[in-house]
């Protein structure tokens, strides 16, 4: 370092330094300030190479380069949902959820070409890119008051957010559906799926309970309409530690709410919890023998409207049969029993009409199934005969026809008007002739192979109501008018009559009346004369005094008889004394 | 027309304390100082071209991640909002919020890139010598000047926000990556302005 000026700045510059050889025409018009100036000292000091400036831009690059590479790797991967609204979405502001750990948000919302579905493109966070599973679920959580619950009560606050279910499946997808309402179950969940089938759906709907013995042990996941539209499937979830108890003979039910029968055994009300009353539900139990194995996962299983038909005898055989009513089947619900002298049997299937063109008449046919083994539950053979279990239960049936099977529609119920179908064994020849005009005209029809035909009787009310028009028939049938036209001319006559008799009684009563009360007045007079003669005391007693004496005088007489039989000489010879 | 200039006439200003010194022959490597303050001298800033693009592009290159990056990331019981720049203007320009708009929108997005644009010009402008308009091209540097003081505006909300706004459960705000890009920029714009030689803009009219 070489100091090359003096530390004393101050002193005149009268060096006369001239730093460059300027022209000379400013140093004329500087030289007299100049002799006052102190020369700038001049220092040997490392300095910077002007390229190092240049260092700031490339590590300025560096760093924006770093911040933008970041946050785009930050960023993840971006999926497409769809959702039928985007009510309570918000492009730029919803959150993506898992576990209430923030995965993504929602970037933009856009309608589909369709217009039927609002797409959501959201971007995930980098970790969680491998989130967008095939079976992954996406639901928008907002509050929900269901019958089960209220949920999402966070959310009024905080407003909606997509809550997303992580799958397990292999496969990524970058699209998907997004679900109306959340998943019953998480993906997680230990338990088992079941299949049901039902013919009706009852008042079930995705996140039903499920009970085992009024517990609820699970939910339906989902519901489908078959595809030949006769029946609904039932996915359903039981939760782990009560999966156990579905075996492979249990018996699920619908408990769907109150379950009010009205039938011909009268009136049955059956509830399950208040939850399922609002809801609906399934509840299924399982029969006391535990001895068959645990029913494996996605088992089929059928699912009988209530209880009470679960836990009746299945009924693996079933014979249809077909009957022919002419009367009223009024009160006849499909349902209702078929009756074999109070054995339960069978069941109406189904009621028709059908009009005979020929003859202008209806009739109903009633299709009914027969469960022939309830029959045979209460087979036995007749006493000293052998027992006889392999008889065939057609043969039965059979045989039943060839005795005269008939059915009789019957009020089961006075209340309610319902009607059950009497089975009974006629008379022999009776019910022969009824079932070949039942089977006349229909043998076409049917086939050997077609419903088992059960011949018919008027039912008793039919029969009631018969002979009551056949009464009515016959009192039409006399000719009121015409008597009433002879009353009335009777009556006529009689009225004369009566005003003759009224004339004569008057008559009688001018005329006869006083002689005939002057002669009963004459009677009274002769008669108490009469009484005056007698009630004289001489004539009585005389009288009286007369009698005693002719009651004498025929004693004596008759002991002079009785002599005279003895001694017959003594009336001539007089009596004679006695001689002992 | 010209003036005589320190510079041709040999002397040389310190600008710490303003003493008008003569100048002194310089070997390699060496530098002046002020023989009263002991500040360094220099007639003109050296390489200010050079430095003042250097600082323009580094300004220029964070600007980028100042805009695109979240600069605030605001969280509420009810919304967590994650604001860009531009995304916090539009959303008070929704709410109505014209005004601030308008504010945090000038402070933020136009002065800086004027600022860049401006300075870009003038040095772009001494670089080829141009004589042009010198008048207009000194007060656009001042005017530069002027307004460089104002542009941390934006940091100054956002460093306001994060230090007040910390009630835990129900609101949190944080500076994004944004906030410190955005803070360089404005750093680097002002000592873009300050590289720059506004005497050179002169000495190429003298020159002409």
């Amino acid at each position: 370092m070489s100091e090359e000026t003096s530390e004393s700045g101050y002193k005149p510059a009268s060096q006369k330094q001239s730093p460059n050889d300027d022209s000379a025409s400013t140093a004329v018009l500087a030289q007299p300030a100049q002799a006052l100036l102190p020369a700038a000292s001049v220092t040997q000091r490392w300095q910077w190479s002007p390229w190092v400036i240049w260092l700031i831009p490339v590590f300025a690059a560096a760093i924006a380069g770093y911040l933008v590479i970041h946050a785009m790797l930050e960023r993840g991967s971006t999926i497409t949902i769809s959702f039928k609204s985007a009510e309570g979405l918000e492009a730029g502001k919803t959150k993506l959820k898992f576990k209430d750990v923030d995965i993504g948000d929602v970037k933009s919302i856009s309608l589909s070409k369709d217009r039927t579905q609002v797409i959501v493109k959201a971007q995930l966070v980098k970790g969680a890119a491998n989130f967008a599973r095939d079976d992954t679920v996406f639901w928008v959580v907002r509050p929900r008051i269901g019958a089960g619950g209220i949920s999402g009560l966070s959310t009024l606050l905080s407003g909606a957010y997509i809550a997303v279910d992580v799958g397990k499946a292999e496969i990524e997808r970058d699209d998907f559906v997004g679900l109306d309402a959340p998943p019953p179950i998480t993906n997680g969940l230990a338990g088992r799926h079941f299949i049901l089938h039902s013919e009706q759906i009852g008042s079930l709907d995705v996140g039903a309970p499920l009970y085992y013995r009024r517990l609820q042990v699970g939910q339906v996941i989902s519901y489908e309409l078959d595809r030949n539209g006769r029946g609904f499937t039932f996915n359903v979830f039981v939760n782990a530690p009560y999966d156990q108890y579905v075996r492979q003979n249990s018996l699920f039910s619908h408990a769907s709410g109150v379950e009010l029968s009205l039938d011909s055994n009268g009136i049955k009300l059956q509830t399950e919890s208040l939850a399922s009353i609002l809801s609906g539900g399934i509840s299924f139990e399982t029969p006391a023998d535990n001895s068959l194995p645990q029913a494996a996962a996605n088992a089929e299983f059928t699912l009988f409207p209530s209880r009470q038909k679960a836990l009746q005898h299945p009924d693996f055989e079933v014979r249809a049969g077909l009957m022919y009513f002419n009367e009223s089947v009024r009160g006849l619900n499909v349902g209702a029993p078929l009756d074999f002298r109070g054995i339960v049997i069978g069941e109406v299937k189904a009621i028709k009409l059908e009009y005979d063109k020929t003859k202008h008449t209806y009739r109903f046919p009633v299709e009914v199934y027969l469960y022939p083994q309830r029959l045979r539950s209460y087979l036995r053979p007749a006493p000293g005969k052998e027992k006889s279990d392999d008889e065939d239960i057609d043969q039965l049936l059979d045989r039943l026809q060839q005795a005269g099977l008939r059915a009789q529609l019957k009020t089961g119920n006075l209340l309610t008007g319902s009607m059950f179908i009497a089975l009974d064994v006629a008379q022999q020849g009776k019910a022969k002739a009824d079932v070949k005009s039942a089977t006349s005209g229909k043998a076409n029809a049917y086939t050997s192979d077609a419903p088992m035909l059960i011949a018919t009787i008027p039912g008793g009310l039919d029969q009631l109501q018969a002979a009551v028009i056949s009464i009515a028939n016959k009192v039409d049938k006399l000719p009121i008018s015409e008597m009433g036209s002879d009353v009335r001319t009777a009556l006529a006559s009689l009225n004369s009559s009566l005003q003759s008799a009224d004339k004569l009684f008057k008559n009688l009563d001018s005329d006869l009346a006083p002689q005939a009360s002057k002669t009963l007045s004459q009677v009274r007079q002769t008669l108490s004369g009469v009484d005056k003669v007698l009630a004289e005391d001489g004539v009585q007693l005389d009288l009286k005094e007369a009698l005693r004496e002719i009651k004498r005088a025929a004693h004596t007489l008759n002991s002079l008889a009785d002599t005279l039989e003895r001694h017959p000489e003594a009336l001539i010879r007089g009596k004679q004394e006695d001689k002992r | 027309m010209s003036y005589a200039t320190a510079k041709n006439q040999g002397y040389i200003a310190c600008p710490s304390c303003g003493l008008l010194c003569q100048h002194a022959a310089l070997n390699e490597g060496a530098t002046l100082l002020c023989p009263r303050c002991h500040a360094t001298l220099h007639s003109r800033k050296p390489h200010s071209i050079g430095k003042t693009w250097a600082f323009l592009a580094a300004a220029a290159l964070l600007y980028i991640p100042a805009n695109v990056l979240p600069i605030m990331d605001a969280r509420s019981l009810k919304e967590a909002q994650v604001d860009t720049i531009m995304s916090g203007i539009e959303y008070l320009w929704k709410t109505g919020s014209w005004g601030l708009a308008a504010i945090v929108f000038i402070a933020s997005i136009v002065v800086p890139c004027f600022k860049l644009i401006a300075l870009s010009l003038l040095n772009w402008s001494v670089q080829r010598k141009s004589a042009r308009w010198p008048m207009l091209r000194i007060r656009l540097y001042r005017f530069v000047e002027l307004i460089g003081r104002w542009s941390m505006l934006d940091i100054f909300v956002v460093a306001l926000l994060v230090a007040l706004v910390q009630l835990r459960m129900f609101a949190v705000v944080r500076a994004g990556p944004a906030a410190a890009a955005f803070g360089a920029v404005v750093v680097l714009t002002m000592l873009a302005a300050h590289s720059f030689e506004p005497r050179l803009i002169w000495d190429n009219v003298e020159d002409e």
